[in-house]
């Protein structure tokens, strides 16, 4: 009979691999929270607040690999990837009238959302007392209805940083000189590494806010969580035309967006671009002008902290969807 | 090593150990693990002087006191006491029975979920923290030979209720687990 400790061992909700809890270098949050307590700032309560915006924007983002630059037998030195800059433009389309493309895609095509994602991303890595830079890699899911999944990530080639590494074929395979950082299958059933927005998305813009609200509690109210349950949710599930059509009528209700101009992203691609600021932080979602699709998201700094040597515009984190 | 130093490492260290701690007992709920996390690392850096040689049991336990306090500063430590190891979504468990029957995912935590809090935590700490029976005792602030026992009894109970649960038989309420102690 199987040990009872064993089968435990088997339920945890929280394993080691866990993709936000997973041991990893510490993320910028992290980081910047150790900096606080190290330096004894009696003001600590209130940067916390502020980093703790910051923190909450940046949840989604999944920490890119961090290849420390050591020596001359290092890979080259990689810089950190700089801002999208949209531009206004004759052909710039409103946050609505993407929105009702997107519904009228939806209703002549509906489609399904499929369980799974292939995304580019990256983010700031620090490394207390270590000049630390970080490559952008690429992650491809596949998920079943039963729960049973693969992972591929691959850390993009130091020489070409963002050019894609994955081709999602059947079976995936890795192209150009990308590193595979982890791969792995998972068996059926629903754990650490699935658990999050495991049911299918419902159908209804309203629906599907609260059904995001489960994983980002506050995403019901708050347009910066909003933001960042958007960002989980694609990172489980590539949206079929009607929950893209769903999620566009979310963003240019509740998401606190402005237009920001045209812009070509790390792509190629060219989308439409929306943005969000608060303090310290500008958050930006491209979208695809024609369908809807959110094809990219960006948090940039809005205020220089010598500290980690940022200036203002500087690159928090991006993440690019690429299916 | 200073304290200083020594603080910074078993932060670098064990960072996600603790926040994997504290998300197993939280449902996850990134807001309010993070806030618990930074609380369990500002104590400990407060009593940085006090840090052990191996310092994750004795994090793990400023850890168990800050989500009491926590919730409880919240006027919301009943509501979450009943969420301790379970993990529901909007009236739906997030640990669902498997298709495949011989899963143990979601009747293994409906046969822990039948045991008292304390036998709970001593079963988590040891299968999801794997966590040794000194450092259990350490977390617990108890002795290495009661926190032995203490697992010994919760692990007979654990096995009771899982006989009971896939044994599909009427279950006894959970008083009547409670009572098993007395």
């Amino acid at each position: 009979m199987t040990d009872e400790l064993d089968l435990l061992r088997g339920a945890d909700p929280v394993p080691a691999d866990a993709e936000r809890w997973r041991d990893r270098p510490l993320d910028f949050e992290g980081e910047r929270r150790l900096r606080q307590l190290v330096s004894g700032a009696r003001r600590r309560r209130t940067v916390r607040r502020v980093v703790m915006g910051v923190a909450t924007a940046t949840a989604g983002a999944v920490v890119a690999i961090a290849l420390t630059v050591s020596g001359p037998a290092s890979s080259p030195a990689v810089a950190a990837p700089v801002a999208l800059r949209p531009h206004t433009s004759a052909a710039d389309v409103s946050l609505a009238d993407i929105a009702r493309r997107a519904r009228a895609a939806a209703a002549a095509e509906p489609g399904k959302s499929v369980r799974g994602s292939h995304v580019q991303d990256w983010s700031l890595g620090l490394e207390s007392g270590k000049d630390a830079v970080t490559v952008p890699q690429e992650t491809l899911t596949r998920w079943n209805a039963d729960g049973s999944g693969s992972l591929l990530v691959v850390a993009t080639d130091p020489r070409h940083p963002g050019r894609p590494v994955i081709d999602d074929g059947d079976p995936p395979r890795t192209v150009h000189d990308g590193k595979v950082v982890r791969r792995e299958s998972y068996p059926p059933g629903i754990d650490g590494a699935n658990q999050s927005y495991f049911e299918p998305p419902p159908a209804g813009a309203a629906a599907l806010r609260d059904y995001l609200a489960v994983w980002h509690p506050d995403a019901d109210r708050d347009p910066g969580e909003l933001l960042g349950a958007v960002q989980d949710f694609l990172r489980v599930w590539t949206p079929g035309p009607r929950e893209i059509a769903n999620l566009a009528t979310l963003l240019s209700r509740d998401a606190g967006l402005r237009p920001a101009g045209r812009v070509t992203d790390r792509m190629g691609r060219e989308g439409q671009a929306f943005v969000r600021t608060t303090a310290g932080l500008q958050q930006m979602v491209v979208l695809d002008p024609d369908d809807g699709r959110v094809l990219d998201m960006e948090e940039t700094g809005t205020r220089d902290d010598p500290e980690y040597r940022l200036k203002a515009g500087d690159v928090l984190s991006y993440t690019a969807w690429l299916s | 090593m200073s304290p200083d130093e020594a603080f910074d490492t078993a932060y670098r260290e064990h960072y996600w150990a603790v926040s994997r701690f504290v998300a197993r007992r939280l449902d996850g709920r990134s807001g309010e693990v993070e806030e618990v996390v930074a609380e369990v690392f500002a104590i400990a850096w407060r009593r940085r002087r006090e840090l052990p040689e191996s310092p994750l049991p004795w994090l793990y336990g400023v850890a168990r006191n800050c989500l009491a306090n926590a919730v409880r500063g919240r006027g919301r430590y009943r509501r979450l006491l009943a969420k301790l190891g379970h993990h529901e979504v909007t009236g739906g468990r997030r640990t669902v029975p498997s298709p495949d029957a011989e899963r143990p995912g979601s009747w293994v935590l409906e046969a822990l979920d039948r045991l008292t809090e304390a036998d709970q935590e001593v079963l988590k700490l040891t299968a999801w923290e794997e966590l040794t029976v000194e450092e259990l005792a350490t977390v617990l602030g108890c002795g290495r030979s009661a926190a032995a026992m203490r697992l010994h009894r919760a692990r007979q109970r654990l096995r009771t209720q899982i006989d009971t649960v896939r044994g599909a038989v009427p279950v006894p309420a959970r008083t009547s687990t409670k009572d098993e102690r007395k």
